[in-house]
Order: C-alpha cells, then sequence, then structure tokens
C-alpha cells in the first residue's frame, strides 16, 4: 500500500507542488525583516531613548532649573548650574549637561520632573564615533526637543493612562 | 488677564478634567481664572500617578510642590528654581496670595495624594473619608473661598459629605486604570462586607465585584444624599464650587446600572446633560 501511495506521490509530483505552494505563500506573505535604516520597526510610547528638553507652544523653556532630575539620577548623569532669577521672576540654566555614557535610561529623570522638560524620547540612533559627542549640553537637549516635539508630545499622551 | 490671552490652567483643566472644566462656566467672570489655577493644581497632583512607574518620583514631585507652595507664603525663595516659569504654580502662588488661601489646606491635600503613589489598599471607611475629605472636600472648600469667603465658612459639613460623594463616583468610575495598575480604592471593610476581597476585585470576578460595587454606590449615594441636606442651607454665591460634586448621584446610578461592566469601561455622561443638570442646580 505504501508502495503505491509513494509511486502517486511521485508520478502526480506532490511534494514539489506542495514546497512550490509553501513558496509561493511566504512570496506573497508580508515580509518579517525591515529594510533598515530605510524602514524602522515599531517603537512603543514608552520606548526610553535619546533625551530632549521640550520647549512650550509659545518657545518659552520648559526648565525651571528645580535639579529635580539631578537629584533623582542614579547614574549621577546630570549635571545642571542655575542661572539668577530673571526679571520676569524666572529662573533658567545656564548648564545642562547628560553623560549619555554614564546614563542607564531608567526615566527617573522624567518622571520626576514637575514640567515635563526632560525627556527621554523615541530616537535610538544617535551612535557617535567619538565619546566627546556623547557628553550633551543643553544646546543639543534644545536641539532634540526641537526636533522630536510632535512625537514626544503624542507619546507622553498615549501612555499616561497605562504606568 | 486679557481676555484673547491663553490660560494654561484653563486649558489643562479643560483637557483633563472636563466636570471642573464645565462648572467654571457657571461662575463669575471674575473668578474663573482663579478657579481655573486651583482646579488645575488638582490636576497636576492627581496625574502624577500617571507619570511615574515607581513611589520616588512621585514622592519628589509632591514634595516640590509642597515646596513651592509654602515657601511662596513664607516670602521665601522656593529652593531650586520656585514656581516662577511654572504656569500653573506661578498662578496658584499668586492667587493664594490675592485670595489669603490657607496654605496648610495645600499641604493636606499634598500628603493625602501620597496614598496614589502606592498599592496598598485602603485600609477602611474612615480612612476613604479621610482620603476624600483631603482631597476633594479641600478642593471645594477652597473654591467657594475664592467664590465669597463669608460663605465659604458655613459649608464644611456639605463640603465633606460631596466630596466623599464624588470620590466614591471618581474611584468607581476609574477602576479600569487601578485594576490595571493593581490599586484598590473601595474600603477593605466595604469588600469584606460585600464578601469580596481587593484580589477578586483586580481579577474581576463578576459576582464579588458587583456587589462591592453596588456597596460602594450606596455608601457614595448616603454621602451625596447627606451633602444635599446641608447644601440646601448654603449660600447662592458658592453654589458653583459644588457643582462637579453634584454629578456624583448621577455617576453612580449609571456606575450600578451597568453592574460588571465598569470594571471595564467606566460609564460617562454627556456634556449637554451635565451642562443642563448644572443649570438647574444653580437655578434651584
Amino acid at each position: 500500500m505504501s508502495q503505491i501511495a509513494q509511486t502517486v506521490r511521485s508520478l502526480f509530483l506532490i511534494e514539489f507542488v506542495k514546497a512550490f505552494g509553501l513558496s509561493m505563500r511566504y512570496f506573497f506573505a508580508p515580509k518579517a525583516t525591515v529594510n533598515y535604516p530605510f524602514e524602522k520597526g515599531p517603537v512603543s510610547p514608552r520606548f526610553r531613548g535619546e533625551h530632549a528638553l521640550r520647549r512650550y507652544p509659545n518657545g518659552q523653556e520648559r526648565c525651571i532649573a528645580c535639579k529635580l532630575c539631578e537629584a533623582i539620577c542614579p547614574a549621577q548623569a546630570i549635571t545642571i548650574e542655575a542661572g539668577p532669577r530673571r526679571n520676569d521672576g524666572t529662573r533658567r540654566t545656564i548648564r545642562y549637561d547628560i553623560d549619555m555614557v554614564k546614563c542607564i535610561y531608567c526615566g527617573f529623570c522624567q518622571e520626576a520632573c514637575p514640567v515635563d522638560a526632560i525627556v527621554e524620547g523615541p530616537n535610538f540612533e544617535f551612535a557617535t564615533e567619538t565619546r566627546e559627542e556623547l557628553y550633551y549640553d543643553k544646546e543639543k537637549l534644545l536641539a532634540n526637543g526641537d526636533r522630536w516635539e510632535r512625537e514626544l508630545a503624542r507619546n507622553i499622551a498615549l501612555d499616561a493612562p497605562y504606568r | 488677564m486679557a481676555a484673547n490671552e491663553s490660560d494654561p490652567c484653563r486649558e489643562l483643566v479643560e483637557s483633563d478634567d472636563r466636570d471642573r472644566a464645565l462648572s467654571l462656566a457657571f461662575a463669575p467672570q471674575s473668578v474663573r481664572a482663579d478657579l481655573a489655577a486651583l482646579y488645575a493644581f488638582n490636576v497636576e497632583i492627581a496625574r502624577i500617578r500617571d507619570h511615574i512607574s515607581q513611589p520616588l518620583p512621585g514622592e519628589i514631585r509632591l514634595q516640590w510642590w509642597r515646596d513651592v507652595i509654602t515657601a511662596k507664603a513664607g516670602t521665601e525663595d522656593a529652593p531650586g528654581g520656585g514656581e516662577a516659569g511654572h504656569p500653573v504654580a506661578s498662578r496658584l502662588t499668586e492667587v493664594i496670595a490675592r485670595r489669603r488661601l490657607p496654605v496648610a489646606a495645600f499641604d493636606r491635600m499634598l500628603e493625602a495624594r501620597i496614598f496614589d503613589l502606592y498599592d496598598d489598599p485602603m485600609p477602611s471607611r474612615g480612612d476613604f473619608e479621610a482620603y476624600a475629605g483631603e482631597t476633594a472636600s479641600t478642593l471645594i472648600v477652597l473654591a467657594a473661598t475664592i467664590l465669597s469667603r463669608d460663605d465659604a465658612d458655613h459649608i464644611a459639613d456639605a463640603a465633606g459629605h460631596a466630596g466623599v460623594a464624588q470620590t466614591v463616583a471618581g474611584v468607581l468610575r476609574l477602576l479600569p486604570i487601578h485594576r490595571a495598575r493593581r490599586q484598590v480604592y473601595l474600603p477593605a471593610d466595604i469588600l469584606a462586607a460585600s464578601g469580596c476581597s481587593p484580589e477578586a476585585l483586580i481579577a474581576g470576578e463578576a459576582e464579588p465585584s458587583r456587589r462591592a460595587i453596588a456597596a460602594m454606590a450606596a455608601f457614595g449615594r448616603q454621602h451625596a444624599a447627606d451633602a444635599r441636606r446641608h447644601l440646601a442651607r448654603a449660600a447662592k454665591p458658592v453654589r458653583a464650587a459644588f457643582l462637579p460634586a453634584l454629578l456624583a448621584s448621577p455617576y453612580l446610578n449609571r456606575i450600578e446600572r451597568s453592574g460588571t461592566g465598569a470594571l471595564r469601561e467606566p460609564p460617562d455622561i454627556a456634556a449637554p446633560v451635565k451642562a443642563f443638570r448644572y443649570w438647574r442646580w444653580m437655578r434651584g
């Protein structure tokens, strides 16, 4: 009986047809791979990537130099110097440095910030060729904030009810 | 504030606290901005839990608010930046100073909010009433003080009951989120009396949860009835402070009707219906 079945399978090329069908199914199925860096996989709203300092819609810096992020940072990666109080009563940082080599991406800085100024954004592509480039200063962080603001605001709103 | 200037406090209340935002429309124009600052402060401290993954950053945020408010009241420089630059804190401290609001009340609100940061179950009915008294009731009293300082002295009982009723409706409406975080605001004695346990509520076991929700709604309704009785004697100028709390009864009715549906999707009231109820209460 098995001899007959084997003959029929060989005669009608059943294995070949099944293998061809399987190949064709995967040929038309959605790709499991992405063509990085031109395509990227989905990133969770709570992804903690490169840091950014945000501004209010009117362009004013959010950071009020309260130093809570510096205080809570377990890796002591943040260094802040507060400037003198200005005429309008506000106080701003004159230095806001993050040592990205020390940072452990725990997200405590953004959780402690009372004005949602310092955030960890969705950007994970900030590899550099030298270590010095990973010592971020205030200008770099504000530039990151300007560049990613739309995604940052959306992620904060999306993730808030699920913590 | 100029009419065309945007008010960040009002925007925050409108996006995160619709009931109170709608009640602002029934308050006199002259106090709306001050009430918005107060309600925005409440939004800020109530949503701290939404922004943290562990209690420590939350405690730091609450301490920052405490420092800002007490330092401003003592006219000393607030530590670490102070309130200036924070859109809500700067307006709130200005309102506290101008309206001579009691700083101790804000301190109590911040102290009570520490409970939100941890997942400890609510021990008893008394603890729940204390929590509600120091959060929602205190907010009503502060809002009434802004509306009419003289009349606010006579509304303590009404504010106490209204705050508890409002908090009961609030925690029942937030059940899906609290369950996801494994938080239980329903007092342990109410849960025990209704044959439910914190674990059963978190797991969403239908029958025990339905009984617990019904018991909690009855507890809230009792306070809502007491609030209404005391409120009958309250002066008209302070009524706007009670509007969001007076929605507790309709919310509780809907929650009880939905049964275990409240475990998954909180029932809501349409904005025009809320506005109509507000209008009727202000008129009556």
